[in-house]
């Protein structure tokens, strides 16, 4: 392991984005940053701006609106940028399905590394799919 | 709140019949106390809530939907006076979607107007200010989600140029 990779990997700053969720998978991330689950034990520290951040987690199923936001955050994101989609609504639109104003999913969108089903995914879950993002980009 | 009995809205509602005659204000009904419901000719509705607003004190406009009825559409106007729920109910011919615009009397409905035209495109006539309220800003002009003449494939044709989702491959 480089000492760029193991830097990285152990450091792992989020920026989390809200691209029309109903709140339910923000509260589960932001519970899986609380010391009951401890995200940051693996270095992940959630950050106010895109410009600090490696890794995006995205919640909701990103109605037409959010889109191109949600394509301007992803490019102020420096290189190398992580993508985690969390929740049944930023895989594939869930129960929104079929809605006019719903493009179905974040990865129509942007690349997305992983994801992580659930209505809401449970915070052992989210900690699960940041852990394996992390072992694909060489922990 | 004081306690109305149903007899005292029922007399709200008649009283509305009487001014306006049961060709202009019809299928009344008053299922319990503080609720009501009548349909309500187009041409009449200003009047109508004109008349709710300085006779009745129906000063609130809760919000405005619209429905696709099939052969027509129909604009229901949810009114309230003191806890007492009115709704008018305005239908709408397919070939002409408009209704006059009742901002001048109760302010509230501005936005819910721009509402009903976006997604059910029944345009208000005489809105002071009748732009896009909650569509996309690339969503073309005269595509309106809500009718029911089309599904979601062919609103997409519309909108992206192409079919796409889980039913085309």
């Amino acid at each position: 392991m480089s000492i760029l990779t193991w830097a990285r990997t152990h450091s792992p700053w989020l920026i989390h984005f809200n691209a029309g969720a109903c709140n339910a998978c923000d509260i589960e991330v932001v519970a899986a940053l609380t010391p009951r689950f401890d995200v940051e034990r693996f270095g992940a520290l959630l950050k106010g701006s895109p410009r600090h951040a490696d890794v995006m987690v995205v919640s909701g199923s990103v109605p037409r609106k959010i889109r191109d936001r949600l394509k301007r955050i992803y490019e102020q994101m420096p290189e190398p940028k992580f993508v985690v989609a969390v929740g049944s609504c930023a895989i594939s639109g869930g129960v929104f399905q079929d809605c006019y104003n719903v493009m179905e999913g974040v990865d129509k969108i942007i690349p997305v590394n992983a994801y992580i089903p659930g209505c809401p995914p449970k915070p052992e879950a989210i900690l699960d799919g940041v852990v394996k993002l992390l072992m694909s980009a060489g922990y | 709140m004081k306690k109305v009995s149903v007899e005292e809205h029922t007399k709200v509602v008649e009283d509305l019949v009487k001014e306006f005659g049961e060709e202009n204000v019809y299928n009344t009904k008053v299922p319990r106390a503080y609720r009501a419901f009548a349909h309500v000719n187009r041409e009449k509705l200003l009047d109508v809530v004109k008349y709710l607003k300085e006779e009745h004190g129906f000063i609130h406009v809760t919000t405005i939907s619209g429905v696709d009825m099939g052969e027509n559409y129909e604009v229901v106007y949810h009114l309230r006076s003191e806890g007492f729920s009115f709704s008018l109910k305005v239908p709408v011919p397919k070939d002409d979607p408009k209704v006059p615009s009742i901002v001048d009397i109760l302010n509230g409905a501005v936005l819910y107007e721009r509402e009903v035209n976006d997604l059910l495109g029944v345009f208000p006539e005489g809105h002071p200010d009748p732009k896009r309220l909650i569509l996309a800003y690339d969503w073309p002009e005269g595509v309106h989600p809500l009718r029911k003449e089309w599904d979601i494939q062919t609103i997409r044709e519309k909108v992206d140029g192409k079919k796409w989702g889980k039913d085309v491959e």
